[in-house]
């Protein structure tokens, strides 16, 4: 890998950018690898936790966008709590898959497709609906027969419902237009700003 | 009459820069009282002293403004040139145009105009100004060095060397300190205990050095060239002089504790001798777990020992010792295990510190130097160093680095790999840092020639699976997650100021900062004093450092104690406080507010010596001129020599052009 | 202690024993706590990554429900804790994040309730010595692993629960009833619940390590209190074994069903009938049953 440093080059202005999503400087990291070194997802990402962080310290965003890493972190904090300088590396994910959902980078884990399963069943029932979820997520993962097996199990006892439940459904609805609103809003604020 | 000499430097370009420095001289020739006003470059320089002493002699000065730099800087410089050309020092004063004036402003006009003000006011204080005396204290030509270890050993030695007589206080039943505990040290991989104690013995049978252990600091009095320190002989139940360290006494003693020596690795008796090469080799009894002591059972060792030195009835006893100078090097403590409670938390008996792990290796630890491990016995063939447990770690412990980890560490696998030569051992780090004399080469030839494979990356948990020791460790190297199956797990962890410390600084009445490191005059230029004069520092009582830095540090410490010492007397500056005995109503005020205590009360008696009244009375040796009185006094009967209300109103009067 | 109980969307579709011996603790110890009647569904740690206006502004309406209830919360779903916790967090200090969440939300909502987990409200509140009272049927001699999951203990200075890397407050809990709580270092190590739907292998590598290390360190049963958790653990435990050619056969049950049958509450109320893992062989042999 060469990495050019032009003359105009800010390397610091990620690391900027990356403090006001997450609320967290990356600067602060002098790569321990204590993150790497307890994440249980470490073996199926492509880049680990801490080399995510040195490449946010040089300002390669697109390297890190496009890695599986982002999108194979379960969230278990493990991480940030030990990290001795307290950088907060579950926030840093978390914030680039917001990132790279912004610009529609192709995530590379399923786990986008539940996401956006997740989100559209909540939009309609208000609430998690688990087989309209399941199926969702099969549907747009491609993979239709996943976890089939577990359906008769668990409708036998009892631990899902066929009916749906409905929750404060309207209000649900409207606060999501709303904050897709405020979203909207915040993105072209970003666009005229640059 | 006054005759007034005014000289105002350029400073090169330092203050000429935004001060029009003739004019200041200039305008001064008009000031009431000058008759003398000059400028030049460098005022501080050869030429520029010489240039004020032959101002005083030929034109009779009687009193001399230097306008320049802070007093700060060269305060001294001046006073001792007008004290070479015979005017009293106390006749010279600075007014600062450089740091109160061109360093702050921009504009010509304004600091020009500001410079002259200054001038005026110091040229109408001086005016007002009296001679002062220097007042001489006497000195006790005696050192107290707190702390046994090898730096306090070596501090003890030098100062000795140097015909002064020094008390050593140790808190521990025996001198030696942290070195006694090692296996060897690096980068020489000597045997720690035997460069150790022939210093040790040597400083036992100093004539000039008294060792006083198991003993501590109570109370510290006076000021530089004349403390009085009270320390406390905590009971040891031991008659040392009547002992002659046979050793029946612990042979027969019943009780098995944990021996804080062996790091807990090991065990020792109620009564016991830290380690046989102790010194003193008296024992002491542990009250806590002696029988006889805590239950009225027992009592074999009194039978047993043929001197009749072992007395149940033992107290605390306090001794009074006058010093002139202090060192103190009271050394560190290593974080526990269990205070990483991802790594077990201290649940795991086979994860050691470096310190047990010293002692398991070592010849005369509690395996006799056969190394096992502790859970069951069985030979370590897998090791793992962690490196930076605790140091380097500011969200969850210290900040700072522990520096001789590195080192350390290097020196452990080599040791390791020399007992067990088909063993393996895998060293955590982050960073190597091997900065001192032969420190490079050593790390290298652990790593290429000893067999310690060295991996980039911190540990995040350690735990019991099964028979094994798991370690779970990152290489950021080739970006891997690291998992060790281990026999034994060995963590750096972080040095510590030892317990306590807080309590004795404030004893003594030196500072400290956030982690209990004592703190030195400057860092950089006066790194074994501490603000208060008279007392020094040496070795990790001020941080973590290695045996030579503190080594060094001791000798320093002594250089600076036999310096003081040399004199019989001390010189001090005359800026002291004096009371208006005649004005003065023995309110006390000044006696409440004097930080240094150096005020007290004095009888006036009539004629048949009965006592009329009382008054303030100012001790000029303990007096360090800080003022904290004269606005305390409602009489305004105490005033400070060198800066009385008349000098000071006339300052604030000259400003005010009245 | 007065406590809206915001059961979360698992409890009542996937993990109805929670629910159900949550429900019959409450009323067994008598305690003044109502299910909230408006909680939302916090939107877990799928909308988190989409959109964190919506997913506080969603936590904002549950803690606006115990409002208007008058109630602290009492939160039985480490993932729906640490949403509201965050929410109020958000909702403390002024911020750009929390005029934002306010308006998606449409109005002005103050955050001052107690936000507790169950196990914390029984430890600290309720306290031990009461819980000991209660014992009528002791879990004697039970070897149980408490397992606590990620969410509960981390971040520490959000979720404020107990010490992160040795958690002890379901241990107390279960010793009390007489149980022998386990020593063992995974008790808070992530079992992968959020990729079991999108990358099950995954969490099946990571729920084996969980559930070995159980037995290694002589558990017989595991006692969880995250509803994704016992899931995890329980319903895919027969598929690890066939994968890694182990018996495991280590029954997941929640830590209110343990407390309840220690408290001599009927076991068919105590929907032990519901686990996939059988415990009633485990209960009958240690005379429990």
């Amino acid at each position: 890998m060469l990495i050019k440093i032009g003359r105009e080059v800010n390397l610091l202005a990620f690391s900027k950018k990356l403090e006001k999503e997450t609320g967290t400087d990356v600067r602060k990291c002098y790569q321990c690898g204590k993150c790497t070194a307890g994440c249980p997802m470490n073996f199926e990402m492509d880049i680990s936790p801490s080399q995510v962080i040195r490449f946010c310290q040089l300002g390669m965003e697109e390297k890190v966008l496009h890695a599986r890493t982002i999108w194979y972190c379960i969230f278990c904090d493990t991480c940030s709590t030990r990290c001795p300088q307290g950088v907060d590396i579950k926030g840093v994910m978390d914030g680039l898959r917001r990132m790279s959902v912004a610009r529609n980078i192709k995530p590379k884990s399923n786990v986008r497709f539940l996401e956006k399963a997740f989100q559209s069943i909540i939009y309609i029932f208000g609430r998690v609906y688990e087989p309209g979820m399941v199926g969702m997520y099969n549907l747009r993962s491609g993979n239709l027969l996943h976890d089939v097996g577990y359906f008769p199990l668990m409708l036998r006892k009892r631990k899902i419902s066929l009916k749906p439940h409905f929750k404060r459904t309207k209000e649900v609805r409207q606060i999501m237009k709303r904050a897709q609103k405020i979203k909207l809003r915040k993105a072209t604020e970003q666009e005229e700003a640059k | 009459m006054a005759r007034i000499g005014v000289f105002v430097c350029w400073c090169g370009s330092n203050i000429a820069e935004t001060v029009d420095v003739s004019k200041v001289a200039e305008v001064s020739k008009s000031i009431p009282g000058v008759v003398y006003s000059v400028d030049y470059k460098y005022m501080c320089s050869d030429p520029g002293q010489e240039l004020v002493k032959n101002a005083i002699k030929e034109h009779n000065l009687t009193g001399v403004v230097v306008a320049s730099c802070s007093p700060r800087m060269h305060e001294k410089t001046f006073r001792k040139a007008a004290s070479d050309a015979g005017l009293n020092p106390y006749m010279l004063e600075m007014a600062n145009i450089r740091e109160q004036c061109s360093w702050v402003h921009n504009d010509m006009d304004e600091g020009t105009q500001k410079s002259i003000d200054l001038v005026r006011m110091m040229v109408e204080k001086v005016k007002r100004n009296k001679p002062l005396e220097d007042i001489s204290i006497p000195v006790t030509k005696k050192a107290m060095v707190i702390g046994g270890g090898v730096t306090g050993i070596q501090a003890a030695l030098d100062i000795a060397a140097g015909g002064i007589p020094v008390v050593l206080v140790e808190k521990e039943s025996s001198i030696g300190g942290k070195m006694s505990a090692l296996d060897e040290t690096f980068p020489t991989l000597d045997c720690s205990q035997c460069i150790l104690t022939p210093k040790m013995v040597e400083v036992a049978q100093h004539p000039l050095v008294e060792i006083i252990s198991y003993a501590e600091i109570e109370k510290l009095e006076g000021f530089i060239g004349n403390f009085k320190a009270t320390i406390r002989k905590k009971a040891r139940y031991v008659d040392v002089d009547a002992c002659t360290g046979c050793g029946t006494c612990w042979q027969k003693c019943p009780v098995k504790v944990d021996s804080e020596f062996e790091q807990g690795l090991g065990k020792r008796k109620a009564i016991f001798i830290p380690f046989p090469q102790a010194i003193p080799s008296r024992p002491r009894i542990d009250a806590e777990n002696c029988l006889k002591l805590t239950k009225d059972r027992c009592g074999i060792c009194e039978k047993v020992c043929p001197t009749k030195a072992i007395h149940y009835d033992d107290k605390d006893e306090f001794i009074e010792v006058e010093v002139g100078a202090i060192v103190v090097a009271t050394g560190y403590k290593i974080m526990p295990v269990s205070a990483f409670p991802e790594y077990g938390g201290g649940q795991y008996l086979d994860v050691v510190t470096s310190l047990q792990f010293e002692r398991m290796v070592c010849a005369s630890g509690p395996t006799l130097g056969d190394l096992k491990r502790p859970s069951d016995g069985k030979l370590p063939e897998t090791v793992v160093f962690v490196k930076c447990v605790g140091s380097r770690d500011p969200e969850h412990h210290h900040s700072y680095c522990s520096k001789i980890c590195c080192m350390y560490v290097a020196k452990q696998t080599m040791l390791y790999r020399h007992k067990v030569h088909h063993g393996n051992c895998y060293v955590f780090y982050i960073d190597v840092r091997s900065n001192g004399k032969n420190y490079e080469e050593f790390v290298r030839r652990a790593q290429e020639k000893e067999g310690a494979q060295y991996i980039r990356g911190r540990v995040s948990a350690i735990y019991k699976d099964g028979d094994d020791m798991v370690v779970e460790g990152a290489d950021t190297l080739t970006n891997s997650q690291i998992k060790v199956k281990c026999d034994l797990v060995v963590l750096a962890t972080a040095m510590e100021a030892p317990d306590g410390i807080k309590e004795l600084a404030q004893k003594l009445g030196i500072g400290y900062d956030q982690h209990g490191f004592l703190t030195e005059a400057h860092p950089k230029l006066r790194p074994v004093e501490t603000a208060t004069a008279g007392i020094f520092l040496a070795g990790c009582a001020l941080s973590p450092r290695d045996i030579p830095d503190s080594v060094s540090e001791g000798s320093g410490a002594a250089a600076k104690v036999m310096g003081l010492l040399s004199k019989d007397t001390l010189e001090k500056e005359g800026v002291v406080a004096i009371v208006n005995e005649l004005t003065c109503v023995g309110c006390q005020n000044c006696i409440r507010v004097c930080p240094y205590n150096a005020i007290e009360l004095k009888d006036i008696c009539n004629r048949q010596g009965e006592v009329q009244r009382q008054v303030a009375n100012v001790n000029p040796g303990l007096c360090t001129g800080c003022g904290t009185c004269t606005p305390s006094c409602p009489s305004r009967s105490i005033e400070l020599l060198g800066f009385r209300d008349t000098e000071l109103y006339a300052e604030i009067n000259a400003l005010a052009e009245l | 202690m007065k406590y809206g109980y915001y059961p979360g969307c698992s409890a009542k579709s996937t993990a109805p024993e929670l629910d159900a011996t949550t429900l019959a603790l409450i009323d067994f110890l008598h305690l003044d706590i109502k299910e909230l009647k408006d909680w939302v569904c916090c939107g877990a740690s799928s909308l988190h990554s989409v959109d964190k206006v919506l997913h506080t502004a969603l936590s904002v309406m549950t803690l606006d429900a115990a409002n208007a209830d008058e109630r602290d919360i009492m939160v039985q779903c480490p993932a729906c804790l640490a949403h509201v916790l965050e929410a109020k967090e958000v909702l403390s200090e002024d911020s750009a994040m929390k005029s934002d969440v306010l308006e998606a939300v449409g109005k002005q909502v103050d955050a001052k309730m107690k936000i507790h987990h169950f196990s914390s409200i029984l430890h600290d509140e309720y306290g031990l010595d009461k819980i000991r009272e209660k014992v009528k049927n002791p879990l004697d001699s039970l070897k149980i692993a408490s397992y606590y999951g990620c969410l509960i203990v981390r971040p520490p200075e959000l979720m404020q629960y107990d010490d992160p890397e040795n958690p002890m407050v379901m241990d107390n809990l279960l010793s009390a009833c007489g149980a022998e709580p386990v020593q063992w270092p995974f008790k808070t190590k992530c079992c992968g619940a959020g990729t079991a739907i999108s990358d099950t292998d995954v969490s099946l590598d990571l729920t084996y390590e969980i559930l070995r290390m159980a037995r290694n360190n002589g558990a017989e049963c595991i006692a969880v209190l995250c509803p994704l958790c016992q899931n995890n653990l329980d319903l895919r435990q027969k598929k690890i074994e066939q994968r890694y050619g182990e018996k495991l056969n280590l029954p997941v049950l929640y830590y209110t069903q343990l407390l309840g049958l220690a408290f001599g509450l009927d076991p068919i109320m105590l929907q032990l009938n519901r686990l996939f893992v059988d415990p009633f062989p485990l209960l009958k042999s240690k005379g429990i049953l």
